[in-house]
């Protein structure tokens, strides 16, 4: 009887890593089925990855031959209470999301005068600081032929 | 052999160890299931980019003698073996880096989990539950959390491996010539090795005779050898005084304003250094030299993670602190039992591994002490069941209960380290996306070649890794688990 009273409480307190390590196992089983749903990878817009500082995301849907400047759809909750229909470089201008606007326009096939002269407007237009700085820095001679 | 045992073959003689029983068991199946939820987290993080890829494409350029010869030839530190781990992963992968790099430091990571279960050497209930609570002050604790995220782990293995070797029950001449092997690899991997050698001579002078005296004597000898190739034949020398930014209060001090406002005050920096180093290994707080918790209660910006962090570490120590009292501090080394001499191995290896790091104060340096906290962890606990199982009711229940809510603050802190790994690995995908920029900027981008197609290989390989972004995947589960960082 004093054993297993014993034994109860070495139980006890071992009990949270015992069930962590079950967990562990089950989550890790579940993810090799793709069903993790702790390491779910987020199905996102190139405007949602934009918003929620994700250039990798940005740049792998780019490469995949989405259009930067064309308009997708934003889930309600991450830029505003309601759903938007934005383009990746407003939402990334919203939110001051400078390394977006790095890897895009940095990206040889999306980088034009014209293109960093529609950027610096919409920084400046949503006082994102911290991309306008960029741009005259990065791309002076496209930024100085901008009106 | 003792007559006794002589006679009777299977029964252990002195000195040899009580056989497993089914709470050994249990307590590698414990620890397992951790090591496979840690690893399959581990699996899905792209290399990091700033503090790999300068390296691989080091590897790549140059050959193993000029690398090494480089390596000798470094000012301020002498890490010949880490150039070398890389060289060597680089040379076998065959061109599957990630497998290669990230494989290896799964591999390590396993290796030294089990290391750590192995030199408890659990055999009772107590034993099983300390150690099953300690796995989690392992993994929970931020600075091996920094040191998971973060590639290489070797020198932590070295440690575990030689706190199994000096707590083996009687000397081989095999475990010998290993402890010597581990302890230069260590030594020669990165400075922290040099806590091989501590282990090692106060698992000793605790009585613990698991290398020979022999053994400890070309340990030492090697350790002297270390210093005077590194002080009279190698340029390497002392680190320089001030080698990088350190945390001072509630603020970080970059390089140049440590040399322009601390520099007629360095030993006091110093002293600062090894004292934060203790604390944020005992206490979670300060962190990196940042008294950040602190602040933040000040400022009231505080999250529930950060107080189940400061919370389970203080009860932690406390419990190492009423192993103490209670059994006693004496110079008798040699006299203490298996569990006492664990425990002061364990604050040799926090106060060495403070003061080896006198330079700056960072989480990840200080990965050797905590492993050496979350064994003495274990054995504190273990022996506080043990005693709480004849204490009189009300006593008892108040012990379990303060154990039990240690045990919840640690796994609590487990999961924060996969939650931290998640992080890491939509950061350093992140990262990838803008690697040829960060390498222009640094005059480091090859322009052609092989070097340019390993960096293209590597970006390619990382973002293909599907990432959880953390704004989106249970992001309100931070606040009460963390990810590792303030």
């Amino acid at each position: 009887m004093a054993s297993d009273r014993r034994h109860g409480s070495a139980w006890l307190v071992a009990a949270p890593p015992l069930a962590l390590s079950l967990a562990c196992l089950a989550l890790t089983g579940l993810g090799m089925a793709g069903a993790n749903p702790f390491w779910t990878p987020s199905d996102l817009t190139m405007s949602e990855a934009a918003a929620l500082r994700d250039p990798a995301t940005v740049l792998v849907l780019m490469e995949q031959g989405q259009d930067p400047y064309a308009a997708y759809p934003v889930r309600a909750g991450l830029i505003d209470r309601a759903g938007l229909h934005l383009t990746p470089v407003e939402a990334a201008v919203r939110e001051d999301r400078l390394e977006v606007a790095a890897v895009i326009l940095g990206h040889p096939a999306w980088r034009s005068a014209e293109r960093v002269c529609h950027w610096l407007q919409l920084a400046g237009a949503e006082g994102a600081g911290e991309i306008s700085r960029y741009i005259r820095r990065t791309f002076p001679e496209d930024a100085d032929t901008c009106r | 052999m003792s007559a006794s045992s002589a006679l009777q073959p299977g029964l252990p003689g002195p000195g040899a160890a009580a056989p497993p029983t089914i709470w050994t068991t249990i307590a590698y199946a414990a620890a397992a299931g951790l090591i496979v939820g840690v690893a399959a987290s581990m699996w899905g993080v792209p290399l990091p980019v700033s503090d790999n890829l300068p390296i691989l494409l080091d590897v790549q350029q140059t050959s193993l003698r000029d690398g090494l010869a480089v390596a000798l030839r470094d000012e301020g530190r002498l890490r010949p073996l880490f150039w070398v781990q890389y060289k060597a992963l680089f040379a076998m992968s065959g061109g599957r880096y990630y497998l290669a790099f990230q494989g290896f430091h799964v591999a390590m990571f396993a290796a030294t989990v089990l290391l750590w279960v192995a030199a408890l050497r659990v055999r009772t209930v107590y034993q099983f539950a300390g150690a099953a609570v300690g796995v989690t002050v392992l993994l929970g604790l931020h600075t091996f959390g920094n040191l998971v995220r973060e590639l290489p782990i070797t020198v932590v293995t070295c440690c575990a491996l030689a706190v199994v070797l000096a707590f083996m029950e009687r000397p081989a001449r095999w475990r010998d010539a290993l402890a010597v092997i581990n302890f230069v690899i260590a030594v020669f991997f990165v400075e922290i090795g040099l806590v091989v050698w501590v282990v090692h001579v106060a698992a000793y002078l605790c009585g613990r005779r698991g290398v020979s005296r022999g053994a400890v004597v070309a340990l030492t000898a090697v350790c002297a050898g270390y210093f005077a190739l590194r002080f009279l034949v190698l340029p390497a020398g002392a680190p320089p005084v001030f080698p990088r930014d350190t945390g001072f209060g509630f603020a970080n001090l970059s390089e140049s304003e440590l040399r322009s406002e601390y520099a007629s005050h360095r030993y006091a920096i110093y002293l600062y250094n090894i004292a934060a180093s203790i604390l944020s290994v005992l206490f979670s707080e300060p962190r990196g030299g940042i008294f950040e918790f602190t602040r933040r209660v000040l400022a009231d910006e505080t999250r529930p993670w950060m107080w189940v962090n400061v919370l389970s570490s203080a009860a932690t120590s406390v419990c190492l602190l009423w192993f103490l009292v209670r059994r006693g501090i004496t110079l008798r080394l040699s006299a203490l039992d298996r569990d006492h001499a664990m425990i002061v191995v364990a604050l040799a290896m926090l106060a060495s591994n403070a003061v080896i790091s006198y330079p700056y104060s960072r989480d990840v340096v200080m990965s050797p002490a905590g492993l050496g906290y979350a064994l003495a962890a274990a054995v504190a606990i273990g022996w506080l069941l043990e005693r709480a199982a004849s204490m009189p009711g009300f006593r008892r229940m108040a012990v379990v209960g303060l154990l039990l809510l240690v045990s919840i603050g640690w796994s609590m802190r487990t999961i924060g380290l996969t939650y931290s790994l998640r992080r890491t690995a939509f950061v350093n995908r992140n990262d990838w996306a803008g690697v040829e920029e960060w390498l222009n900027q640094s005059g480091r981008l090859p322009a052609g070649g092989p070097g340019r197609a390993l960096v293209e290989q590597l970006k390619r390989e990382s973002l293909a890794f599907r990432v959880p972004n953390p704004g989106l995947a249970q992001p309100d589960a931070e606040d009460f688990f963390g990810t590792g960082t303030y």
